[in-house]
Protein backbone atom coordinates (compact mmCIF):
# COMPACT_ATOMS: atom_id res chain seq x y z
CA UNK A 1 0.00 0.00 0.00
CA UNK A 2 2.57 2.28 1.02
CA UNK A 3 4.77 1.88 -2.26
CA UNK A 4 1.44 2.64 -4.29
CA UNK A 5 0.61 5.85 -2.86
CA UNK A 6 4.77 6.64 -2.93
CA UNK A 7 4.71 5.73 -6.80
CA UNK A 8 1.52 7.60 -7.13
CA UNK A 9 2.85 10.80 -5.68
CA UNK A 10 5.96 10.89 -7.47
CA UNK A 11 3.85 10.38 -10.47
CA UNK A 12 1.87 13.08 -9.47
CA UNK A 13 4.36 15.26 -9.31
CA UNK A 14 6.74 15.02 -12.05
CA UNK A 15 3.08 15.30 -14.29
CA UNK A 16 1.59 18.03 -12.42
CA UNK A 17 4.08 20.08 -10.68
CA UNK A 18 4.80 23.36 -11.94
CA UNK A 19 8.27 24.09 -10.49
CA UNK A 20 10.10 22.21 -13.19
CA UNK A 21 8.72 23.94 -15.85
CA UNK A 22 9.73 27.03 -17.69
CA UNK A 23 6.86 27.32 -19.79
CA UNK A 24 3.42 29.19 -18.68
CA UNK A 25 0.64 28.11 -17.22
CA UNK A 26 -1.95 30.48 -18.26
CA UNK A 27 -5.01 30.99 -16.88
CA UNK A 28 -8.29 32.86 -19.06
CA UNK A 29 -9.90 35.80 -17.86
CA UNK A 30 -13.24 34.61 -17.57
CA UNK A 31 -15.06 38.38 -18.92
CA UNK A 32 -12.56 38.16 -21.93
CA UNK A 33 -13.94 34.47 -22.86
CA UNK A 34 -16.33 35.78 -25.92
CA UNK A 35 -14.39 39.43 -26.59
CA UNK A 36 -12.21 39.92 -29.53
CA UNK A 37 -9.53 39.30 -27.81
CA UNK A 38 -9.19 36.55 -24.93
CA UNK A 39 -6.68 37.57 -22.55
CA UNK A 40 -5.01 35.09 -20.40
CA UNK A 41 -2.09 35.55 -17.09
CA UNK A 42 0.09 33.32 -15.59
CA UNK A 43 -1.28 33.37 -11.99
CA UNK A 44 1.74 31.61 -10.18
CA UNK A 45 4.42 34.36 -11.68
CA UNK A 46 2.17 37.84 -10.19
CA UNK A 47 5.21 38.61 -8.06
CA UNK A 48 5.48 42.21 -6.28
CA UNK A 49 8.39 43.77 -5.84
CA UNK A 50 8.97 47.68 -4.38
CA UNK A 51 5.88 49.66 -4.82
CA UNK A 52 4.38 47.23 -7.74
CA UNK A 53 3.56 43.71 -9.03
CA UNK A 54 4.72 42.15 -12.10
CA UNK A 55 3.10 40.01 -14.31
CA UNK A 56 3.13 38.00 -17.94
CA UNK A 57 -0.12 38.30 -19.97
CA UNK A 58 -1.18 36.63 -22.89
CA UNK A 59 -3.15 38.38 -25.43
CA UNK A 60 -4.92 35.86 -27.94
CA UNK A 61 -6.56 38.78 -31.01
CA UNK A 62 -9.59 36.84 -33.04
CA UNK A 63 -10.80 39.36 -34.89
CA UNK A 64 -9.28 42.73 -36.51
CA UNK A 65 -5.88 41.29 -36.95
CA UNK A 66 -3.00 43.83 -37.47
CA UNK A 67 -0.26 42.44 -39.68
CA UNK A 68 -1.55 38.99 -39.08
CA UNK A 69 -0.74 39.10 -35.43
CA UNK A 70 -2.32 36.60 -33.77
CA UNK A 71 -1.63 36.51 -30.16
CA UNK A 72 0.81 38.58 -27.60
CA UNK A 73 2.74 38.02 -25.01
CA UNK A 74 4.02 40.92 -22.58
CA UNK A 75 5.15 41.62 -18.94
CA UNK A 76 3.55 44.08 -17.20
CA UNK A 77 4.40 46.24 -14.20
CA UNK A 78 1.30 47.71 -12.31
CA UNK A 79 0.68 50.32 -9.64
CA UNK A 80 -2.44 48.97 -7.83
CA UNK A 81 -3.00 51.83 -5.85
CA UNK A 82 -3.36 54.05 -9.31
CA UNK A 83 -4.78 51.40 -11.43
CA UNK A 84 -1.89 52.58 -13.95
CA UNK A 85 -0.19 49.53 -16.17
CA UNK A 86 3.40 49.94 -18.34
CA UNK A 87 4.46 47.25 -20.20
CA UNK A 88 8.01 46.10 -19.74
CA UNK A 89 8.98 42.93 -22.42
CA UNK A 90 6.76 42.74 -25.73
CA UNK A 91 6.59 39.53 -28.23
CA UNK A 92 3.82 38.77 -30.86
CA UNK A 93 3.57 36.12 -33.06
CA UNK A 94 1.76 34.99 -36.13
CA UNK A 95 -0.05 32.12 -34.49
CA UNK A 96 -2.70 31.86 -31.19
CA UNK A 97 -1.08 31.18 -27.45
CA UNK A 98 1.97 32.70 -28.65
CA UNK A 99 3.20 29.62 -30.38
CA UNK A 100 6.07 29.37 -32.81
CA UNK A 101 8.72 32.24 -32.92
CA UNK A 102 7.79 35.49 -32.49
CA UNK A 103 7.34 38.17 -35.42
CA UNK A 104 8.76 40.90 -32.88
CA UNK A 105 9.89 41.15 -29.34
CA UNK A 106 11.67 43.61 -27.70
CA UNK A 107 12.02 45.51 -24.41
CA UNK A 108 9.98 48.44 -24.84
CA UNK A 109 11.64 51.18 -22.13
CA UNK A 110 15.12 50.17 -24.20
CA UNK A 111 13.45 50.25 -27.95
CA UNK A 112 10.55 52.79 -27.43
CA UNK A 113 11.20 54.83 -24.97
CA UNK A 114 7.87 57.12 -25.32
CA UNK A 115 5.74 54.43 -25.44
CA UNK A 116 6.96 53.25 -22.31
CA UNK A 117 4.67 55.22 -19.80
CA UNK A 118 1.94 54.65 -17.43
CA UNK A 119 -1.57 53.96 -18.48
CA UNK A 120 -4.80 54.07 -16.33
CA UNK A 121 -7.38 51.19 -17.21
CA UNK A 122 -10.55 51.45 -15.22
CA UNK A 123 -11.41 48.31 -13.61
CA UNK A 124 -14.82 48.21 -13.98
CA UNK A 125 -15.05 49.26 -17.61
CA UNK A 126 -12.16 47.99 -19.52
CA UNK A 127 -10.84 44.45 -20.52
CA UNK A 128 -6.80 45.25 -19.01
CA UNK A 129 -8.70 46.65 -15.57
CA UNK A 130 -10.68 43.39 -15.29
CA UNK A 131 -7.12 41.86 -15.42
CA UNK A 132 -5.62 44.35 -13.63
CA UNK A 133 -8.42 43.58 -10.95
CA UNK A 134 -7.89 40.33 -10.59
CA UNK A 135 -3.98 41.12 -10.35
CA UNK A 136 -4.07 43.56 -7.50
CA UNK A 137 -6.33 41.82 -5.11
CA UNK B 1 -8.06 3.36 -2.24
CA UNK B 2 -10.13 6.19 -0.08
CA UNK B 3 -6.45 6.94 1.25
CA UNK B 4 -5.45 7.62 -2.07
CA UNK B 5 -8.17 9.93 -3.07
CA UNK B 6 -7.30 12.11 -0.17
CA UNK B 7 -3.54 12.19 -0.48
CA UNK B 8 -4.05 12.86 -4.07
CA UNK B 9 -6.23 15.71 -2.76
CA UNK B 10 -3.31 16.57 -0.48
CA UNK B 11 -0.72 17.07 -2.91
CA UNK B 12 -3.58 18.68 -5.63
CA UNK B 13 -3.78 21.68 -2.76
CA UNK B 14 -0.54 21.96 -1.71
CA UNK B 15 0.70 22.22 -5.83
CA UNK B 16 -2.28 24.40 -7.27
CA UNK B 17 -2.91 27.41 -4.24
CA UNK B 18 -1.59 30.25 -5.75
CA UNK B 19 1.25 31.79 -4.81
CA UNK B 20 0.83 34.84 -6.24
CA UNK B 21 2.93 37.85 -5.57
CA UNK B 22 5.53 35.33 -3.00
CA UNK B 23 8.59 34.48 -4.45
CA UNK B 24 10.04 31.29 -3.22
CA UNK B 25 13.85 31.73 -3.45
CA UNK B 26 16.45 28.68 -3.88
CA UNK B 27 19.78 29.41 -2.78
CA UNK B 28 22.21 29.13 -5.81
CA UNK B 29 25.79 29.90 -4.60
CA UNK B 30 27.96 33.11 -2.88
CA UNK B 31 30.38 34.59 -4.22
CA UNK B 32 34.09 34.05 -4.20
CA UNK B 33 34.91 36.77 -2.46
CA UNK B 34 32.19 36.28 -0.22
CA UNK B 35 30.72 39.31 -0.94
CA UNK B 36 27.40 38.47 -2.45
CA UNK B 37 24.51 35.30 -1.71
CA UNK B 38 22.50 34.78 -4.65
CA UNK B 39 19.41 32.85 -5.37
CA UNK B 40 16.72 32.80 -7.77
CA UNK B 41 13.00 31.90 -7.79
CA UNK B 42 12.93 28.12 -10.31
CA UNK B 43 8.97 28.44 -11.23
CA UNK B 44 9.58 32.54 -12.77
CA UNK B 45 11.86 30.54 -15.10
CA UNK B 46 10.10 31.33 -18.69
CA UNK B 47 11.07 31.31 -22.34
CA UNK B 48 9.60 33.72 -24.20
CA UNK B 49 10.95 33.66 -28.16
CA UNK B 50 14.55 34.48 -28.28
CA UNK B 51 15.44 34.67 -24.54
CA UNK B 52 14.41 33.34 -20.69
CA UNK B 53 13.65 35.13 -18.27
CA UNK B 54 13.60 34.67 -14.56
CA UNK B 55 13.79 36.69 -10.79
CA UNK B 56 17.01 36.90 -8.84
CA UNK B 57 17.30 37.74 -5.33
CA UNK B 58 21.09 38.82 -3.83
CA UNK B 59 22.20 39.23 -0.37
CA UNK B 60 24.77 41.95 0.15
CA UNK B 61 27.11 40.04 3.16
CA UNK B 62 29.68 42.54 3.18
CA UNK B 63 30.86 46.34 2.19
CA UNK B 64 26.85 47.03 2.60
CA UNK B 65 26.62 50.48 0.99
CA UNK B 66 24.11 52.98 1.34
CA UNK B 67 22.42 50.53 3.97
CA UNK B 68 21.51 48.29 1.21
CA UNK B 69 21.40 44.87 2.04
CA UNK B 70 19.49 42.51 -0.65
CA UNK B 71 18.08 43.23 -3.83
CA UNK B 72 15.52 41.86 -6.30
CA UNK B 73 15.65 42.02 -9.90
CA UNK B 74 14.39 40.76 -13.28
CA UNK B 75 16.99 39.56 -15.70
CA UNK B 76 16.59 37.84 -19.06
CA UNK B 77 19.34 35.66 -20.68
CA UNK B 78 20.36 34.34 -24.40
CA UNK B 79 21.12 31.20 -23.73
CA UNK B 80 23.05 30.98 -26.86
CA UNK B 81 25.68 33.22 -26.06
CA UNK B 82 25.28 33.01 -22.30
CA UNK B 83 24.75 37.01 -22.07
CA UNK B 84 22.38 38.34 -19.58
CA UNK B 85 20.36 41.86 -19.39
CA UNK B 86 18.99 42.86 -16.12
CA UNK B 87 15.81 45.00 -16.59
CA UNK B 88 14.43 45.95 -12.61
CA UNK B 89 16.30 46.81 -9.73
CA UNK B 90 15.13 46.90 -6.48
CA UNK B 91 17.26 47.13 -3.31
CA UNK B 92 16.16 46.19 0.42
CA UNK B 93 17.62 47.60 3.89
CA UNK B 94 17.23 44.21 5.10
CA UNK B 95 18.10 41.15 3.46
CA UNK B 96 16.16 38.29 1.89
CA UNK B 97 14.00 41.50 0.25
CA UNK B 98 12.58 42.39 3.76
CA UNK B 99 12.38 45.84 5.37
CA UNK B 100 11.89 49.12 3.42
CA UNK B 101 13.34 49.67 -0.16
CA UNK B 102 15.72 52.06 -0.94
CA UNK B 103 15.95 51.69 -4.84
CA UNK B 104 13.19 51.07 -7.45
CA UNK B 105 13.79 51.27 -11.35
CA UNK B 106 13.88 49.93 -14.55
CA UNK B 107 16.96 49.80 -15.24
CA UNK B 108 16.63 50.44 -19.30
CA UNK B 109 14.39 53.49 -18.27
CA UNK B 110 16.84 55.15 -15.75
CA UNK B 111 20.45 53.71 -16.65
CA UNK B 112 19.84 53.30 -20.70
CA UNK B 113 23.65 52.84 -20.93
CA UNK B 114 23.99 49.74 -17.70
CA UNK B 115 21.55 47.95 -19.85
CA UNK B 116 23.71 46.11 -22.55
CA UNK B 117 24.30 42.47 -23.11
CA UNK B 118 27.04 41.06 -20.69
CA UNK B 119 28.69 38.37 -21.03
CA UNK B 120 29.33 35.54 -18.15
CA UNK B 121 31.44 32.26 -18.51
CA UNK B 122 29.07 29.30 -17.13
CA UNK B 123 31.96 27.73 -15.54
CA UNK B 124 34.21 30.40 -14.25
CA UNK B 125 31.73 32.85 -12.70
CA UNK B 126 28.96 32.43 -10.37
CA UNK B 127 26.61 34.23 -12.42
CA UNK B 128 27.08 32.00 -15.34
CA UNK B 129 26.50 28.93 -13.68
CA UNK B 130 23.63 30.49 -12.41
CA UNK B 131 22.23 31.26 -16.33
CA UNK B 132 23.52 27.70 -17.10
CA UNK B 133 20.74 26.62 -14.69
CA UNK B 134 18.45 28.79 -15.74
CA UNK B 135 19.22 27.71 -19.85
CA UNK B 136 18.97 24.05 -19.02
CA UNK B 137 15.76 24.58 -16.69
CA UNK B 138 13.08 23.31 -19.76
Amino acid sequence: MIKKIFFFIVFYLLTFSPVISATFNWTLVPETRNASSQVFYDKKTVFSSGKYLYFWQLANHLEDLDDDIYSTITHNMVNCDTDELRVIVYSDFKSPMGRGKPDLEMIVPEKIRDSFIWRYFDRNNTIQGTVLDKICK
Amino acid sequence: MKKIFYIFLFFSFLTTITNAANFNWTKYSIDEDETKEWYYDKKSILKVGSYKFYWILANNLKNIEDDEYSIIGHHMVNCDTFETKWITYTGYNSPMGRGGVTMDFIIPEDMPEAFKWEYFDPVDTIYGGLMDIVCKTR
